[in-house]
C-alpha cells in the first residue's frame, strides 16, 4: 500500500511539476515529513564565517595568528590561506616589496618571510593535488606550477623550521599520499606526527591520510582504528565493506564514542541516522513503528553516553534518546528523558533543540485548555523569532518558487507541531476556530516573511523566473491562485463545516485575544479570500442569503482571480455553454435566492412550479456541470489528507442537495394544473418523451414530435443529468 | 649554377604537377599526401601483422582516438559533468616514421552541454589531448582532430569550440582537422585547416529494409549535389564488417560477422563493403568533391577486419 502511495505521490508531483498547466501547484510539504531530530550544527563558527567550509579553518587561522601577531584580523589570515589562489599568492611572493591592505600579507612579506615560503609550497601542493583530481587529469599534463609533488614532498620534508615543522609535515603527508606513497606516509607519522600533542591541528589534519592509508596498505582494521579515533563514521563503514566486514553504523558509533566519545563527527553520524528512523516511520505513518536492533542498540548506547560520563554534552544523548523513545510511541517515556536533557550539560544548540521537542511533546501530552493555549502562545512566539532571525537567501528563493519543506528546520519544525499534533488535537478539543487560525500560520508565515512570487517559463530552453509578483501582487494577478486553494489550511476550512468556515472569518476580522491577532497576523486572511471561501461553502449547503452577503464582499480585482470558471448556465438541463464571468458564484446567489423567495411568494402552482423546477436546477447544476459554484476540487490540485479521502459526489452536503433538487422538482410536477406550464417543465427538465407522450397537443409537444429525432432523451439513455430527475 | 637552376625549376614544375589534389580541394596548407589510418579502439596495441600492413602499404598517418568527452551525471551537485570517457590505453609503442594525429569524439550530448563554456573545454581537450601524445610518445603532432556529429541546432556551439582549438594550435604551429558527415556537407564548415570526410555509416542501421548501413552509394548520391567544400577534405573509406541483428525485423544488436546465432524470428544482416563498392564511392565522390587534399584512410585498422581485403584492394582504396 505504501507503495503505491508512494507512486501516486510522485505521479502527482510529476504531474503537477509545470506552471503551464492550469492545475500546478507549489509543493508545500507534507508536516509530518520534516524532520525535527537536530544535533548536528553545519553552519560556519559565528566568530568567523570560514569553520565549515574546510575543517579546522577557524582554529588554523587563530593558530597563524599566534605564530605572526594577534594584531592581524582572523578575516586577513583566512583570505591569504584559503581564498588566495596559486597565481594571486605567486604575484605576492614576486613582489614582496609592495604594500599590501591584508595585514597578514604585509607581515608575511616585509617581517617573516619563512611563512611566505611555506604558504607557496603549500598553495602550489593543494593546486596541483586539486588538478590531479580533476577527471580531465593526464599525466604528463602541464601543471602550471613551478615544482612537481615529488618536489613539494621532498622540500617539506626537509624543512627543519620548528615553528613551521608540524605544517610542513602535513602538506609532506598531503603530497605522498597523492603520489600513493602510502607507506612513506605511515612512516613519517610513527616516526614524528604520532608524537605531537593529542590537541596539534596538524596532527589531526594528517591523521585521516594515515587512517586512508593504512587502508590502502591493506591494514583495514588499523584504518578502522584511526578513523574511529577522530570520529568518522562514514569512512570507518566504508572501509569495513570494502574489507568485507559488516559493520553497522551504530557499531561504528559505539566504537567512535570509545575512542572519541566527544568528536565533532558524531553529531552528523547520529542526525543522519536517526533522521532515516524519523522518516522511515512518519514518512508511512500508517505503519507501525519497527523496534529494529540497530534502534535498540542506539537508544541503549544513548542512555549510556547521557550518563557515563566521558560525553560534553549529555543533554545531546538525553534528547536522542527522548527522540527514539518517542519514535517507538512513548510520548510519556520521551516526556522524561527530555526532562534529564533540559537539566543535563548542553550547548546552546542543542537547548534549542530541546525546545523545539518540548512544543512537540506538550502538543502531544497536555490537556487543551486554556492554560495550555497561553503555552502554546508563548512558544509559538519564540518559534517565530527563530522562523525570522534564521531565514536566508536560500530559503527566501526556495519559498518564492513556492516550496516549503524540510529544506528550512524552523519553519519545518513549526510545520510539523502545528499542522501534525496540534491542530488534530485542537479540532477533537472543539477549537476549530484556533485550529484553522494555526494551520493558516503554519501554511502562511514564511510566504508573509519572504513575501515574493517567482513565476517560472521555459524560455530559449531554459526554465526561469519570468516575472517576480509581491504576494498580494501574485494574489490579484489575473494568473490562477495556485497556493492559497493548495494548503492544509484550505483543506482544513473546505472540510470542516460551514459554521466553523464562518466563524473563523468573523474572528479573522474580528479578533478577540493577542493570541488571534498574533495567528491573523501570520497567517493570510484576506478578506476576499475568506470571504469567497465562506460564501462558497454558503453555496454549497444551499444558504444562498449568506453566501450573497459574503461574496458580496469579494472585491472585482480578485474575482478575476478565481481558480475555477463556470462554463455552462447553472439553469439548464441541457449542458448549454455560456460566456464565462467573474462574478459567477455572486450572480448564481443572487438568483438562487431570488428564485427562493419568489416561489415562496407566488402563489399561481404553474408559475410557482416554473420557478420551482428552474430553482431546482440550479440546485442540481451547482454540484454537476458547475461544480465550480459550490466548490474548488476540480479547479485546483491539492492532494492530502482530507481531500482525498471526500466524495465529492456523494458527500451528505451533495447527497441533501440532490434531494431537495427532486423532491423540489416533484413538487412542481405536482402542483402544475395547466398542461402548456407542465409542458414547459418537462422540457426545461428535457424529458422530451414525456412532452411528447403526455403533452403531445401542447406547443412544446409539437415541437418535440416535430424534431425528435434531434432530441437527445429519445436515444441517449446515458444522459446523466437528464435521467437524474426521471 | 645554370645546372642548379634547372633543378630549382624542375622540382617547382613537379610539385605544381603532383599538386595536392584538384583545384576543388587544393587549399590544404599541409600538403604531404600520405596514406592513413584511424586506429578506433580503447587499448593502442599493434601486433605484428598491424605493423607490417602498415609498412606494406605506406601507411604514415595513424589518426588516433585519444577519448571520448562525455556527460556524466554529478551525483555531488545533481548535474551532470562534461568528461573525457574510454581514454585509451597504450600497451605498444608507436612505430617508427608514424605521424600520430590525436583525435576525440564529442558525443552531442556533451556538446549541448558545453554551451557557453567552449573555451574552457577547448582548452582542456586540447591539452590532454597534447599531454596523452606526449606522455605515450607519439612523437612530433602537427594536427589534431575533432570527431562530432553536429547539427544545425548545434552547430553555433561546435564552431565556437573549433574556433578556440584552432587558435590554440595555431600558435603552437599545429592544425585542427574536424570529421564530416555526409548530412553536415550541407552546412558551412566549422572554423578548421580542414576535414575528413566520413565514407562509412551511411545507411540507417536500425531499419531492416537497409541494404548495407556501413556504406552504399545510393546513400551517397544524395549528398553529392555540389561541388567542393569550403576546407580541404579528405576521405576516410570502411574497411570492416559486421553483423545487424534483427528480431521480428526490430533492431537487436550489432554482431561480429562471424556470428550465426538467431532464435526465432531473428535474421542477421551481415555487410561489408566490397571493394568494388567502395571504389564506386571513391570515384564518385572523387568527381563531385575532386580528389583527397592530404590522402585516403582507412577506417580502421584491425588486422582481423583488413584480412577480408587483398594488398592490392587496399592499394586501390588508398591510391590518390
Amino acid at each position: 500500500m505504501k507503495y503505491l502511495r508512494f507512486f501516486l505521490i510522485s505521479v502527482v508531483s510529476i504531474l503537477s511539476d509545470s506552471e503551464v498547466f492550469a492545475c500546478w501547484v507549489p509543493w508545500v510539504d507534507m508536516p509530518r515529513w520534516n524532520n525535527m531530530y537536530r544535533v548536528y550544527d553545519n553552519q560556519p563558527e559565528p566568530t568567523l564565517d570560514i569553520e565549515g567550509h574546510y575543517p579546522g579553518a577557524g582554529r588554523n587561522c587563530e593558530e597563524w595568528q599566534e605564530l605572526t601577531s594577534k594584531a592581524i584580523p582572523l578575516e586577513d589570515i583566512y583570505q591569504v590561506v584559503y581564498q588566495m589562489t596559486l597565481e594571486e599568492f605567486e604575484a605576492v611572493y614576486e613582489n614582496r616589496n609592495a604594500a599590501y591592505k591584508n595585514k597578514f600579507t604585509e607581515w608575511i612579506t616585509k617581517k617573516d618571510t619563512s611563512i611566505l615560503d611555506f604558504l607557496l609550497l603549500a598553495k602550489n601542493n593543494e593546486y596541483i593535488r586539486l588538478k590531479r583530481n580533476s577527471r580531465w587529469y593526464y599525466p604528463s599534463m602541464n601543471m602550471g606550477t613551478g615544482m612537481t609533488l615529488e618536489e613539494v614532498a621532498e622540500k617539506a620534508l626537509a624543512n627543519k623550521d620548528n615553528r613551521l615543522r608540524d605544517r610542513y609535515l602535513l602538506q609532506g603527508v598531503r603530497a605522498l599520499f597523492s603520489l600513493s606513497k602510502y607507506n612513506e606516509c605511515i612512516e613519517l607519522w610513527e616516526t614524528e606526527i604520532s608524537s605531537l600533542p593529542d590537541d596539534n591541528l596538524m596532527r589531526q589534519l594528517v591523521q585521516p591520510y594515515i587512517a586512508g592509508a593504512e587502508f590502502h596498505a591493506n591494514r583495514a582494521d588499523k584504518a578502522v582504528e584511526y578513523f574511529a579515533q577522530i570520529g568518522d563514521v562514514q569512512s570507518m563503514l566504508f572501509c569495513m565493506n570494502r574489507a568485507g566486514e559488516e559493520i553497522s553504523t551504530v557499531d561504528a558509533l559505539e566504537l567512535v564514542c570509545e575512542h572519541a566519545p566527544n568528536s565533532n563527527f558524531i553529531e552528523k553520524a547520529l542526525q543522519s541516522y536517526v533522521r532515516k528512523f524519523e522518516s522511515s516511520w512518519e514518512f508511512w505513518r500508517e505503519d507501525e513503528f519497527v523496534k529494529t536492533p540497530a534502534y535498540e542498540k542506539l537508544y541503549a548506547l544513548s542512555i549510556e553516553m547521557a550518563r557515563g560520563g566521558n560525553s560534553n554534552n549529555p543533554a545531546m544523548w538525553y534528547y536522542t534518546a527522548a527522540f527514539l523513545a518517542d519514535l517507538d510511541g512513548n510520548a510519556a517515556k520521551a516526556s522524561y528523558l527530555l526532562g534529564q536533557a533540559e537539566s543535563s550539560k548542553s550547548t546552546p544548540y542543542i537547548d534549542e533543540s530541546i525546545k523545539v521537542f518540548r512544543i512537540y511533546l506538550d502538543a502531544k501530552l497536555l490537556p487543551y485548555n486554556s492554560s495550555y493555549e497561553d503555552r502554546l502562545f508563548a512558544q509559538l512566539k519564540w518559534l517565530d523569532i527563530k522562523i525570522q532571525d534564521n531565514i536566508d537567501d536560500h530559503v527566501r528563493a526556495e519559498t518564492a518558487r513556492g516550496y516549503i519543506g524540510d529544506n528550512y528546520y524552523w519553519n519545518g519544525a513549526m510545520r510539523r507541531i502545528v499542522l501534525s499534533e496540534v491542530c488534530p488535537r485542537m479540532i477533537k478539543a472543539g477549537k476549530k476556530v484556533r485550529a484553522l487560525q494555526l494551520a493558516n500560520m503554519a501554511d502562511n508565515r514564511l510566504f508573509s516573511l519572504v513575501n515574493e512570487w517567482n513565476l517560472y517559463d521555459w524560455v530559449d530552453d531554459e526554465y526561469k523566473v519570468v516575472k517576480t509578483y509581491t504576494m498580494n501582487g501574485y494574489r490579484y494577478s489575473d494568473r490562477f491562485n495556485r497556493l492559497d486553494y493548495s494548503n492544509h489550511f484550505f483543506e482544513m476550512i473546505d472540510s470542516i463545516g460551514v459554521d466553523n468556515a464562518i466563524q473563523y472569518v468573523q474572528r479573522a476580522n474580528r479578533p478577540q485575544s493577542d493570541f488571534d491577532r498574533f495567528l491573523n497576523s501570520r497567517g493570510y486572511t484576506g478578506s476576499d479570500y475568506l470571504n469567497d471561501i465562506a460564501g462558497t461553502q454558503c453555496l454549497r449547503n444551499m444558504r444562498y442569503k449568506e453566501a450573497l452577503e459574503y461574496l458580496g464582499k469579494v472585491s472585482e480585482a480578485y474575482k478575476t482571480h478565481h481558480n475555477v470558471y463556470m462554463e455552462y448556465d447553472p439553469f439548464s438541463a441541457d449542458r448549454k455553454a455560456i460566456e464565462q464571468e467573474s462574478d459567477f458564484r455572486y450572480g448564481f446567489a443572487r438568483e438562487m435566492y431570488s428564485l427562493e423567495q419568489s416561489f415562496n411568494i407566488v402563489a399561481e402552482p404553474n408559475r410557482k412550479a416554473q420557478l420551482m423546477v428552474k430553482y431546482a436546477l440550479g440546485i442540481r447544476n451547482s454540484f454537476d456541470l458547475c461544480w465550480g459554484l459550490t466548490q474548488y476540487y476540480w479547479g485546483t490540485t491539492y492532494w492530502r489528507q482530507v481531500c482525498e479521502k471526500r466524495d465529492w459526489e456523494s458527500d451528505d452536503i451533495t447527497k441533501a442537495a440532490l434531494e431537495r433538487a427532486k423532491e423540489l422538482i416533484n413538487l412542481a410536477c405536482d402542483m402544475v394544473t395547466d398542461d402548456e406550464a407542465g409542458a414547459n417543465i418537462q422540457y426545461m427538465l428535457c424529458h422530451f418523451e414525456t412532452v411528447a407522450r403526455n403533452y403531445p397537443n401542447t406547443e412544446k409537444g409539437r415541437l418535440v414530435r416535430g424534431k425528435c429525432d434531434n432530441l437527445c432523451d429519445h436515444h441517449a439513455e446515458s444522459c446523466r443529468w437528464h435521467s437524474l430527475f426521471k | 649554377m645554370e645546372h642548379l637552376l634547372k633543378v630549382i625549376f624542375l622540382l617547382i614544375g613537379a610539385s605544381v604537377f603532383m599538386g595536392c589534389g584538384d583545384e576543388r580541394n587544393a587549399t590544404a596548407n599541409r600538403c604531404a599526401k600520405r596514406n592513413s589510418v584511424y586506429y578506433w579502439e580503447t587499448v593502442f596495441e599493434l601486433d605484428s601483422t598491424e605493423r607490417s600492413f602498415l609498412q606494406r602499404h605506406s601507411i604514415s598517418r595513424i589518426y588516433l582516438r585519444m577519448f571520448d568527452v562525455a556527460t556524466e551525471p554529478d551525483f555531488l551537485n545533481g548535474t551532470s559533468q562534461i568528461v573525457p570517457i574510454a581514454t585509451t590505453k597504450f600497451a605498444s609503442s608507436i612505430p617508427d616514421n608514424i605521424e600520430i594525429v590525436p583525435v576525440t569524439y564529442i558525443t552531442i550530448d556533451a556538446l549541448r552541454a558545453m554551451a557557453g563554456k567552449e573555451p574552457e573545454f577547448a582548452s582542456l581537450i586540447v591539452e590532454r589531448l597534447l599531454a596523452m601524445a606526449s606522455y605515450n610518445k607519439c612523437g612530433k603532432i602537427s594536427e589534431i582532430q575533432l570527431d562530432c556529429d553536429w547539427t544545425s541546432t548545434t552547430k553555433n556551439s561546435y564552431n565556437r569550440l573549433c574556433e578556440t582549438v584552432k587558435d590554440a594550435l595555431s600558435s603552437k604551429g599545429m592544425d585542427l582537422s574536424i570529421t564530416v558527415r555526409l548530412h553536415q556537407l550541407r552546412e558551412t564548415p566549422p572554423p578548421a585547416d580542414r576535414g575528413v570526410l566520413m565514407l562509412y555509416n551511411t545507411g540507417a542501421l536500425k531499419n531492416a529494409e537497409t541494404y548495407n548501413s556501413i556504406l552504399h552509394i545510393d546513400d551517397v548520391v544524395p549528398y553529392m549535389k555540389q561541388d567542393g567544400y569550403a576546407i580541404p577534405l579528405d576521405y576516410a573509406f570502411p574497411v570492416f564488417g559486421w553483423g545487424v541483428k534483427f528480431k521480428n525485423n526490430k533492431f537487436v544488436s550489432i554482431v561480429s560477422y562471424d556470428n550465426h546465432d538467431i532464435s526465432d524470428n531473428e535474421f542477421i544482416r551481415y555487410e561489408r563493403p566490397a571493394a568494388s563498392e567502395i571504389l564506386e564511392v571513391k570515384k564518385l565522390v572523387g568527381q563531385k568533391l575532386g580528389k583527397p587534399a592530404n590522402g585516403n584512410i582507412l577506417y580502421h585498422l584491425d588486422e582481423a577486419q583488413l584480412e577480408n581485403y587483398t594488398d592490392y584492394e587496399i592499394s586501390q582504396i588508398l591510391f590518390n
